[in-house]
């Protein structure tokens, strides 16, 4: 089961002219996600959750601290943690089944088993009769749903989500991430899942990281154990998020003070 | 500030501009307008007029335009109106004049002066084939002589590779190897030949001999507006011709400092040249049929080619300055 | 008043500039040698096809816009996803591709023949500048303009550099490369009278100047038009080509 160690992450943006000053981002951000656990990444807005998130997919880099995969350090990206953008980010050249089976094409598999796989993928994601189409035919949760079917073809160990529902509209989000719930079941995967929204992480996560305002560094984890699927009337889903939120906003505030 | 430097430019703007439509706009007194071809010593008449001042005597103001790379392009000029009197070539006047510019040619310049030089190697019309040869322009005589040689061997322009050139360019172009080929007006003919770059492959006296060549032409408009000025630039044309004719040596010296090239040059391009301003009328009228024959005149825009004759050739001013 | 349409309007507008442009050649207003009357143009369009000269130039002028852009695309879409994609391509090649890319194809006309003589060598070449610049220039903006979310997704599933080029910076230029092969077969096609002035002896652009040489000048016209009509036609079906190619855009 993979974990994930985050070491004392910081990161530093240089300044990009004279005069302006380095601006710290993240400082000495320390958690753990264990094996086949939901996280979720809560924080301020531009409070470096979505950087934090590309470091340990491996497209940025740490300026100190490490992040440490099954005791490995990651340095770079790979196929062993998949990740799903906001925007989706498929080939729109590529038809759906097409663009699931990229992962495996990269890495040579044949394509008769590539198919077989990917079909796989495409049921398992609910996109069944949508193989061939091209993205620009897809409603915006279709999309996500092949990008998610994608990223879990290859076959990761973890599964990074950077606000994946966020350009999605409310009725679509409620799906998806049931849909997501169902898929993860189904999977077992590790998930790191970022979010603005403490009742989407409430929702779906088993704990949330909560960081404070940039420079962020962890301010609190909370371990959410209730059964799914949730009931978000529930009095301790609401007692949580409520915590959350409390302490959320006073980040918010000490960040615009 | 930026208002007044904003203003400051338009005015000049239009300040500007103004002069120049003034300019461009205003005719100019009296001066009458003389095309002429670039480096043709066939219209040697014109700079021995001006260096013995036969313009001046005659009171005349004239202002050279051109010179032209070509009688089909001094041809345009005059469909433009942008000429009074030229000096031409008989096929381009010819052509023109069928197709609707009003001209009249008003004396001959000359007869032959043309030669089709060739590099070393070809012997024959028929070793053209595939060649490169320079014209000066489609639809100049040059062009004309040389289908009509071309077609005794039974060749056409699909044969060779026709390019258009500009005559003094010619003789360089032959000896770096650019063209194999080049039919032209004198001197440019000698240059190669004194040279020793290049050899005559067929001259105007082997192609048709006393071919009438160049022609003073006028505007009808001209003609109708000034008819004592046209009778006096007749008349000095007249006066030159004769020079050339009486005083070769003097007028090869003038030839010379006109083309900037040397003496030995215009010695042997004179022999080829047959200088006088009797219009060859006959001649000029199987030129006509020739051109119908290249397709270069339509037979429908000549429906009778005799009084398309008598029309284009106006020869009343030139008999008044023979005194006849 | 429904049965009026807009097509209407524009073929009625057609035929109004047709038979104002006859009338004023009856009026004779211009002389015919500068505006010839559409009568004539049309009897010369018709000399033209029977004879079989108009068909034959076209042929000419045609194979040489493909020669030049065959040409001129096999070198610029390779050398534009270098320059692209690699600092050390675009810092070699920039410089001298940035001087030579303002100078028009006319002005290369006495290098042109210089280099390449006189016929078809000069002629192709002028329109191989012509084409070249435009496909590169696309090119290059296509590899620029590569969404990096999508080269970061791609990462994130294991890829290389080389995977990343060939699986998803050229595939995401090929609109960018289509509209540069587009626009490069349009500048071609332009650059041909210029092109043929280098000592053809065939195609539409000399049988232009020729006829002008003689002041046919309705054939000039016929000339012109048929330049027009074919550069049409070309733009025409690239664009449903391209129309076809990318159906996946939005």
């Amino acid at each position: 089961m993979a974990v994930i160690e985050s070491k004392e992450i910081s990161k530093v943006f240089k300044a990009s002219s004279r005069g302006e000053e380095d601006v710290k981002g993240l400082d000495s951000v320390s958690f753990i996600v264990r094996g086949g656990e939901f996280a979720c990444l809560v924080g301020p807005s531009g409070c470096g959750k979505t950087t934090l998130l590309r470091i340990i997919a491996g497209l940025e880099q740490p300026t100190s601290g490490a992040v440490i995969l099954d005791g490995q350090l990651i340095v770079a990206p790979g196929p062993d943690r998949g990740m799903v953008f906001q925007e989706f980010a498929l080939l729109p050249w590529r038809t759906v089944v097409e663009n699931i089976e990229l992962g495996l094409e990269i890495r040579g598999v044949d394509y008769e088993t590539r198919r077989k796989i990917a079909d796989h993928y495409v049921g398992l994601v609910g996109l069944h009769g949508f193989e061939n189409k091209y993205p620009r035919e897809l409603s915006g949760g279709m999309k996500q749903r092949a990008a998610i079917a994608r990223s879990l073809a290859n076959d990761p160990k973890v599964l990074l989500m950077d606000e994946p529902f966020g350009s999605l509209d409310a009725q679509t989000r409620n799906i998806m991430q049931e849909e997501l719930l169902r898929i993860w079941s189904k999977t077992e995967k590790t998930i790191v899942f970022v979010t603005h929204s403490v009742d989407e992480a409430v929702y779906l996560a088993d704990r949330i990281i909560l960081l404070t305002a940039r420079p962020a560094s962890v301010r609190e984890i909370f371990e959410v154990r209730l059964p799914r699927p949730r009931d978000r009337l529930h009095y301790e889903f609401v007692n949580i998020r409520a915590e959350i939120l409390t302490a959320l906003s006073e980040e918010v505030r000490q960040k615009k003070g | 500030m930026k208002r007044v430097t904003l203003a400051l430019v338009t005015v000049s703007i239009i300040v500007l501009s103004g002069f120049g439509i003034y300019y461009y706009a205003t005719p100019h007194p009296a001066s009458v307008r003389l095309g002429y071809l670039l480096g043709d010593i066939h219209q040697l008449a014109v700079p021995v007029a001006l260096e013995n001042g036969y313009f001046a005597q005659e009171g005349l103001n004239v202002s050279l335009v051109g010179p032209f790379t070509a009688g089909p392009a001094l041809m345009k000029a005059f469909a433009a109106g942008e000429l009074d009197v030229g000096y031409v070539g008989t096929p381009p006047a010819l052509t023109h004049a069928a197709k609707g510019v009003d001209i009249q040619i008003l004396a001959s310049v000359n007869n032959e002066g043309s030669a089709l030089i060739v590099r070393r190697g070809i012997g024959r019309i028929e070793d053209l084939k595939g060649k490169s040869v320079a014209i000066p322009m489609v639809g100049s005589i040059q062009d004309i002589l040389l289908r009509m040689t071309l077609l005794r061997y039974g060749m056409t322009y699909k044969d060779l590779s026709i390019i258009e050139v500009r005559c003094p360019d010619m003789p360089a172009q032959l000896e770096v190897g650019r063209l194999d080929g080049y039919i032209a007006w004198e001197p440019y003919c000698a240059q190669a030949i004194v040279a020793g770059t290049g050899n005559i492959l067929a001259s105007s006296s082997e192609i048709w001999p006393g071919h009438p060549c160049c022609v003073l032409v006028a505007s009808r408009s001209f003609i109708a507006n000034q008819p004592s000025t046209v009778e006096k630039i007749v008349r000095v044309h007249v006066r030159a011709t004769r020079f050339i004719q009486e005083r070769p040596k003097e007028a090869m010296t003038i030839a010379a400092k006109f083309t900037k090239l040397n003496l030995a040059v215009i010695e042997d391009s004179w022999r080829r040249i047959l200088f006088d301003y009797e219009p060859k009328i006959e001649e000029t009228k199987l030129f006509a049929e020739r051109l119908i024959e290249f397709d270069v005149i339509k037979r429908s825009d000549i429906p009778d080619m005799d009084r398309f004759i008598r029309n284009v050739f106006n020869t009343d001013f030139l008999k008044r300055a023979l005194g006849l | 008043m429904r049965a009026v349409t807009y097509r209407h309007l524009r073929i009625l507008s057609a035929l109004l500039a047709v038979a104002a442009w006859q009338i004023v050649g009856l009026l004779g207003i211009f002389p015919r040698h500068l505006l010839p009357w559409p009568t004539s143009v049309l009897s010369s369009l018709v000399d033209l096809l029977v004879s079989g000269e108009l068909a034959s130039h076209i042929l000419t002028s045609l194979l040489r816009v493909a020669v030049g852009f065959f040409i001129a695309a096999a070198i610029a879409v390779p050398l534009g996803i270098a320059i692209g994609w690699s600092k050390v391509v675009e810092s070699l090649a920039e410089p001298i591709l940035e001087i030579l890319r303002p100078i028009p194809p006319i002005a290369w006309i006495p290098i042109a023949m210089l280099w390449f003589g006189l016929g078809l060598k000069p002629a192709v070449f002028l329109i191989f500048i012509g084409v070249f610049f435009p496909i590169l220039l696309n090119t290059v903006a296509g590899v620029r303009g590569t969404s990096k979310v999508l080269v970061e997704a791609v990462r994130t599933l294991g890829a290389s550099d080389r995977d990343i080029l060939v699986k998803v910076v050229t595939p995401s230029s090929i609109p960018s490369i289509v509209a540069g092969l587009r626009i490069g077969v349009g500048v071609g096609w332009m650059c041909l009278v210029a092109a043929e002035m280098t000592g053809s002896s065939s195609g539409l652009g000399y049988m232009v100047i020729y006829y002008s040489g003689i002041l046919e000048t309705s054939s000039v016209i016929v000339g012109m038009l048929a330049i027009g009509a074919i550069g049409y036609a070309m733009s025409y079906v690239i664009e449903r080509i391209e129309g076809h190619l990318l159906r996946w855009r939005e």
